[in-house]
């Protein structure tokens, strides 16, 4: 499974937007992102776009 | 001349650094006593977040056994080493283990005692000793009785002796599991294993049945499981709920008998999973209550009853969060934000926080319940709208999917926290 981390923070926002609408089938993802809002979305993604993937670590 | 060197690069040294002693006394220490899935979180996120803390994690085992996916172990599917981790990861990030255990909190002066009869001063601590098995909380089931019929609720040892009695009992055996009334670790895991232990008779020893006495009247992903369990085990596994007497109110493991209080039940392998409460060290610390565990502040994690004092993991309880590992690193993450704030005179800022787990029916065919938490009137509170179980009807490869997904979040959890 490929690390988040990044990642451009568009294309996470856009990810969980549409997993979040239903537009892109998921297993788990569209329960968890319905918990969050637009503002919110943006923020993990910067977050995430900014983290170095370290070579042995998954990422927080 | 390398004399000569030594004695400069000790000036040197003495002359440019402060002795380690004197940094201790700057930094502000933070002790984290458990080194699970909640208090090894929290240690590495401490020193991720600020290097210049001081961390301390107090842990006597050299090794943690986890406990999510011991189910495959006791099933044969899975080697008990898979679920070991040490603390060299740990270690290399700046955390200091000591290997001892903490035997006594002192909250007014804020000290730890540790088994040594050494003392540790904490700035602020965090308690993570997960759960205790209550062996006062079911007549006739005392540590005794756990050797000949194992809860195996905490990984490791007793784990592999329900494996050796499963493999032990002849085909035809009766294999009786009891679960306890909520709240106790992992929910959906005594359903799991009830799953994954029929697997093992499915594919070993197919005259065998197994009984599940049970003192809820519902559980975790109960749909998703029964439906599972008939199209895989058909006639294989009985659930009783309480209402038909599923609640055990004693047993005999001379016999391995387990008794209700509609009858007797007399078992080939008996799996007794008792009542639970918080860690000892908790009750030592004062930050336990009467039901037997630790109400929490949603934000910080500080305890409702003593202050400089985090609890994190399957001994608080706070809300709607189920007791899980993924509960555990995700508040021992929230934990350790909070307590930065708190030490630099900051307020911590509110966080939302999510669990997901997953269960496995079979190898290849896992469900999972997931949700989003937000403090909301002092508890941790399900944000509407979110989260719910897999659906009901989904093709085979959804539940190979989630299946795999069990397997990755496992290895991405613990090469976080221990690698």
């Amino acid at each position: 499974m490929p690390s988040l981390a990044g990642w451009p923070a568009d294309s996470i926002v856009a990810a969980m937007i549409a997993f979040r609408d239903g537009g892109r089938p998921s297993t788990v993802m569209d329960r968890i992102a319905r918990g969050f809002s637009e503002e919110e979305i943006t923020a993990i993604a910067e977050w995430l776009a900014a983290q170095e993937e370290p070579p042995n670590d998954a990422g927080p | 001349m390398p004399d000569r060197r030594k004695v400069v690069i000790g000036i040197a040294a003495s002359a440019a650094f402060p002795a380690p002693a004197a940094l201790a006394k700057k930094a502000p220490r933070v002790v984290v006593i458990g080194g699970g899935f909640a208090g090894a979180t929290c240690a590495r996120a401490l020193k991720r977040r600020d290097t210049n803390l001081n961390v301390v994690l107090v842990e006597p085992n050299a090794r943690f056994t986890a406990c999510p996916f011991s189910n495959g172990v006791i099933a044969g599917l899975r080697d008990i080493e898979a679920q070991q981790f040490g603390y060299d990861g740990l270690k290399r990030a700046g955390v200091e283990v000591i290997p001892l255990a903490a035997v006594g909190v002192d909250p007014g002066a804020q000290t730890v005692m540790l088994e040594d009869a050494s003392d540790l001063d904490y700035a602020r601590l965090v308690v993570a000793p997960g759960i205790d098995l209550d062996f006062n909380g079911l007549p006739g089931y005392d540590r005794a009785a756990a050797k000949a019929m194992p809860h195996a609720w905490k990984a490791g040892e007793q784990t592999l002796l329900l494996r050796r009695q499963l493999e032990a009992m002849e085909d035809g055996g009766l294999v009786v599991m009891s679960a306890p009334a909520s709240p106790f670790r992992c929910p959906p895991g005594p359903y799991e294993r009830a799953s994954l232990i029929a697997y093992y008779l499915k594919t070993r020893k197919p005259r065998s049945k197994l009984l599940i006495l049970d003192a809820k009247e519902s559980f975790s992903k109960q749909k998703l499981f029964q439906s599972a369990w008939e199209t895989l085990y058909p006639g294989l596994i009985e659930w009783t709920p309480l209402s038909f007497g599923g609640r055990v109110t004693e047993v005999d493991a001379a016999s391995g008998t387990l008794v209700t209080e509609f009858g007797r039940h007399k078992a080939a392998v008996a799996n007794v999973i008792p009542p639970q409460r918080a860690g000892a060290v908790a009750q030592a610390a004062g930050v336990a209550d009467q039901t037997g565990w630790c109400p929490i502040d949603p934000v910080t994690f500080e305890s409702r009853l003593q202050a400089n004092i985090h609890v994190i993991g399957d001994a608080a309880v706070g809300g709607a969060m189920p007791k899980s590992a993924f509960t555990a690193n995700m508040q021992a993450k929230v934990c350790a934000e909070a307590m930065i704030a708190l030490l630099r005179g900051e307020a911590p800022t509110e966080q939302k926080l999510v669990n997901t787990c997953y269960s496995l029916v079979a190898p290849d065919y896992g469900i999972s319940v997931a949700g989003v938490y937000q403090p909301k009137d002092g508890l941790l509170t399900e944000v509407e709208g979110a989260g719910g179980v897999s659906p009901l009807d989904a093709p085979a490869s959804f539940r190979a999917q989630e299946a795999g997904y069990a397997q990755g979040w496992f290895r991405s959890v613990t090469n976080e926290v221990f690698g």
